[in-house]
């Protein structure tokens, strides 16, 4: 129970977060990615349950959903395509300009999200199952 | 015009609506869902069924759809049916909703996939939908997870048909082979013109094999005895209308291509007639009326399988004919079935005597229901049986020992179903009470009251019935109409039938016997004792080949590869020494302070003994490796290096951090083996890494990808464009693993605390 990292991880783990959302949206043109991302936010679960050593037994409940939650938005991912008459799993992107910046948004990036969360959701559950031995 | 691959999707999104909340807006949701279907059968403008999806462009695997009239006649079942089964599964779930949400979603997601599989033009789709349907179907069956006797149903019956679908994947390759086409209806343009030679005779026995585990033949028949385990809503649809009709539909689609192969003839009259026969005769030996009915059921399909091994025109007509009929009689007796199990709370023929005594709804629903089984006047089933008769005892298709067999399934046929209704209705006392919630007798009614209106009224789709034989064999030479024969030989054979079949009846009935049989030389025994021998055997040849210490079971493996490449690298020994040289010659500073991390990490990883202190050793090691990357440049895999090495560490300390180490004092000498072994294999595998390193490398696929990374992917992270982009259906595979990894640790810690409990 040491304080110091207690102290340190309610802001770290903030950051983290951050910087594992932020990884996910900058993947596709610079170095990060849905993988990444989700490893960064699974560590910070992993530090967060380490300092204040709680019983994660509520991870055990929700990280199944989160994983069944990711499987679901890659299904999507795959299916959408079918409904403009592509294969499944083409690449679609919508491409508009909010005021200077130009945002492209496309099926990959929903691909990527949803392999954000499996990964999330598969590792905090390991986590969270190996922590009751 | 509605889309109909869309249409398929909404199907699936209200299964899963299913899944979450059920009520009667849901239930009325699916019934408008299945009517439009229904509605569809004879508007057929209303869904667009053109629209052909290229799934795979280099394989020419197109999602194409196919409706012709044999698809709609089955399409009709699987709706038509289907509405009937959905009200009736509500009435049968009795307001219980975590039961009716599970019973709902699954079983709609069995309908869309039995909906995808007759209207599948691509053998690759029909295939997928095929698994689609095996998998719902183990789901079915296996509803009550807690009775043994259901799980080992719901696998014996998983287990035949995936490994008889894969056989007839093979099947359908080999016969792309053959004509280049995945398409059915491309396929059928075949007809008579590919000749039997090896490949083409393998093909159709292996779909053959498929079609035949699938509508439970002879002799893997008791998976469906077995599937009555399932509540009854899911046997009256399933195993009486349509998935064991999934197996005739598919021999029905390829019989144009192979009608004439003496395989397909003798194999499928054999099979077939020795199916008639042991659905016939079991269903003597059965006191639950479930079990009867499903062997019954397999009594059918056998015929059926028997009516397609046939060319003759007069034969299919009467196959379509029977398909119908058939399924409108057997959906009708389990709905009927169920309700008496849902009011008497048994099914057991013995003790359900004389409950139909009065002329209540439901004696008069049971009378009519079991008649046309055994197959009597006014019914179709007489009619049918007499032309059946007058087909095979023309010349053509005359066979004696077919037409002998054929009649005493029949006979058999007509003995149960008879029995059935005297213990129904004969008996001293009148045990009859009131039915709770008799607006249930509403469903199996409009199904009797369909087949009574198909027994009359079959002379209007006369012309249906032929159009369909024709798809079946392809056009005939002069088309002839069952029904136009006169059947005077038939209508003999079929009055010895009927009586042999009272007969047999009466004498079971009044001596109150129920016949057996020992139940080991079942086929059922012998298939789960061959399943044993496979893990039995299994089991031991992993103990006589594996070592029990790790450490030695990975030295064999290290000694005799390391040896064999060693000899490999022999016949090149200069380019291996200069591979060697050129190690010693990578001396830029960066390299060395990475080498000197690694020889330190490496050494106090192998000299310090306490778990805690090798973990540390390794966190240095994996922090090291990704300084390497990122020196190489390669950010991303860096990155992840980096994350997995601090995730590594801190789920083993996390899972360890209690564990009890026993730490062995080893000789001398098993160090010293142990080191020679993994030297010479650093070694060796590093000149490897080198040679393959300056061997030319072919450029192609990697400047593809970079050059089309920001074009066609839109991303300027080539790494991330292939992973989530070029090479989609591969992460998808790798995170799925993921998935499945994380479910496997939960189930072994499930496990090993059950273990510690007890």
């Amino acid at each position: 129970m040491s304080r110091i990292l207690q102290y340190s991880t309610h802001f770290l783990s903030q950051i983290m977060l951050l910087l594992s959302i932020l990884l996910l949206f900058r993947g596709h043109n610079y170095p990060g990615g849905g993988f990444i991302g989700a490893l960064v936010a699974s560590a910070t679960v992993a530090l967060y349950s380490l300092a204040y050593r709680i019983k994660t037994s509520k991870f055990d409940k929700v990280a199944p959903i989160i994983l069944a939650v990711g499987i679901l938005i890659l299904l999507l991912a795959f299916i959408a395509p079918l409904f403009y008459n592509h294969p499944p799993l083409t690449g679609m992107w919508l491409k508009f300009s909010f005021i200077t910046v130009n945002i492209k948004l496309g099926t990959p990036l929903l691909f990527d999200i949803g392999i954000y969360f499996t990964v999330i959701g598969g590792v905090t559950w390991l986590i969270a199952e190996l922590e009751d031995i | 015009m509605i889309n109909f691959d869309v249409y398929l999707l909404l199907g699936l999104l209200l299964a899963a609506v299913a899944a979450i909340k059920y009520n009667k807006i849901v239930l009325f949701y699916i019934l408008l869902y299945w009517g439009l279907i229904t509605y569809s059968v004879f508007h057929p403008s209303i869904f667009d069924f053109n629209s052909v999806i290229s799934w795979s462009k280099i394989l020419a695997i197109n999602i194409s759809f196919n409706n012709d009239n044999l698809a709609k006649i089955f399409v009709f079942l699987i709706s038509a049916i289907g509405c009937l089964v959905f009200l009736y599964s509500d009435y049968y779930c009795d307001n219980n909703k975590a039961k009716a949400k599970k019973l709902f979603s699954i079983l709609q997601l069995f309908a869309i996939s039995m909906l995808g599989l007759v209207l599948s033009d691509n053998v690759i789709v029909l295939f997928l939908f095929w698994e689609l349907t095996t998998v719902t179907s183990y789901l079915l069956i296996q509803f009550s997870r807690t009775d043994s006797a259901a799980n080992q149903a719901a696998f014996n019956s998983i287990f035949l048909s995936v490994a008889s679908a894969l056989l007839m994947l093979v099947g359908f390759v080999i016969l792309y082979g053959l004509t280049n086409t995945w398409s059915l209806t491309e396929m059928a343009l075949f007809q008579k013109s590919l000749s039997p030679s090896f490949l083409s005779i393998t093909a159709c026995v292996l779909i053959i094999i498929g079609a035949i585990v699938k509508s439970a033949q002879f002799p893997t028949q008791f998976w469906l005895s077995g599937a009555m385990k399932a509540p009854t809503p899911v046997s009256a649809y399933l195993h009486s209308a349509t998935m064991v009709n999934a197996g005739i539909f598919l021999l029905a689609r390829i019989h144009p291509i192979f009608a004439d192969y003496a395989v397909w003839k003798i194999l499928l009259s054999s099979i077939g007639l020795t199916t008639m026969f042991i659905g016939g005769l079991i269903s003597l030996f059965h006191r639950d009326m479930k079990s009867i009915l499903a062997y019954t059921t397999i009594y059918a399909l056998g015929s059926m399988v028997y009516m397609l091994a046939s060319n003759s025109d007069l034969i299919i007509e009467a196959f379509v004919a029977f398909l119908f009929f058939h399924a409108l009689y057997k959906a009708a007796a389990f709905m009927l079935v169920g309700i008496i199990d849902k009011n008497y709370n048994t099914r057991d023929i013995l003790e359900l005597s004389g409950i139909a005594k009065n002329f209540a709804p439901i004696s008069i629903l049971l009378f009519l229901t079991f008649i046309a089984m055994a197959g009597l006047p006014p019914f179709f089933g007489f009619i049918l049986k007499e032309l059946i008769y007058e087909a095979k005892s023309m010349p053509a298709s005359f066979s004696l020992v077919s037409m002998s067999v054929s009649m005493i399934s029949s006979t058999l046929i007509a003995a149960a179903s008879l029995k059935m209704l005297f213990y129904l209705f004969i008996h001293k006392e009148n045990k009859q009470q009131p039915l709770s919630k008799s607006y249930s007798l509403l469903f199996p009614g409009i199904l009797v009251i369909g087949f009574i209106a198909f027994s009359f009224g079959y002379i209007y789709i006369v012309n249906l019935l032929s159009n369909i034989a024709d798809i079946i064999i392809g056009a005939a030479e002069q088309p002839r109409s069952l029904f136009d024969i006169s059947a005077s030989t038939g209508r003999i054979l079929n009055a010895f039938t009927l009586l042999g079949g009272l007969l047999a009846a009466l004498i079971l009935f009044k001596s109150k016997t129920i016949l057996s049989y020992p139940e080991k030389y079942s086929a059922k025994t012998i298939f789960e004792q061959i399943v044993n021998a496979i893990l039995v055997i299994g089991n031991k040849l992993t103990t006589m080949t594996q070592e029990k210490s790790l450490s030695s079971h990975i030295g064999i493996i290290f000694v005799s590869l390391g040896l064999f490449l060693f000899c490999l690298l022999l016949q090149q020994p200069f380019q291996a020494w200069q591979a060697l040289h050129q190690l010693l010659n990578m001396y830029s500073i960066g390299n060395m302070i990475i080498l000197a991390f690694l020889a330190i990490s490496s050494i106090g990883l192998v000299i310090f003994k306490p778990f805690l202190t090798n973990l540390f050793y390794l966190a240095i090691l994996g922090l090291v490796l990704t300084l390497f990357f990122i020196l190489q440049g390669a950010p991303d895999v860096a990155m992840t290096q980096l994350l997995v090495e601090i995730l590594i560490v801190v789920v083993l300390v996390v899972a360890l951090r209690k564990a009890d180490f026993n730490y062995i004092q080893e000789s001398k000498f098993a160090i010293f083996i142990k080191l020679t072994i993994a030297l010479f294999i650093g070694a060796l595998f590093s000149v490897i890494t080198l040679l393959l390193e300056n061997h030319p490398f072919n450029n192609v696929i990697s400047d593809y990808y970079i050059n089309n990374s920001y074009s066609l992917g839109q991303g300027m992270n080539v790494v991330n464009v292939i992973l989530v982009d070029f090479r989609a259906f591969d992460t998808f595979g790798e995170v799925l693993v993921v998935a499945t990894a994380a479910i496997g640790i939960w189930l072994l810690v499930k496990k090993f605390h059950k273990e510690r409990i007890s």
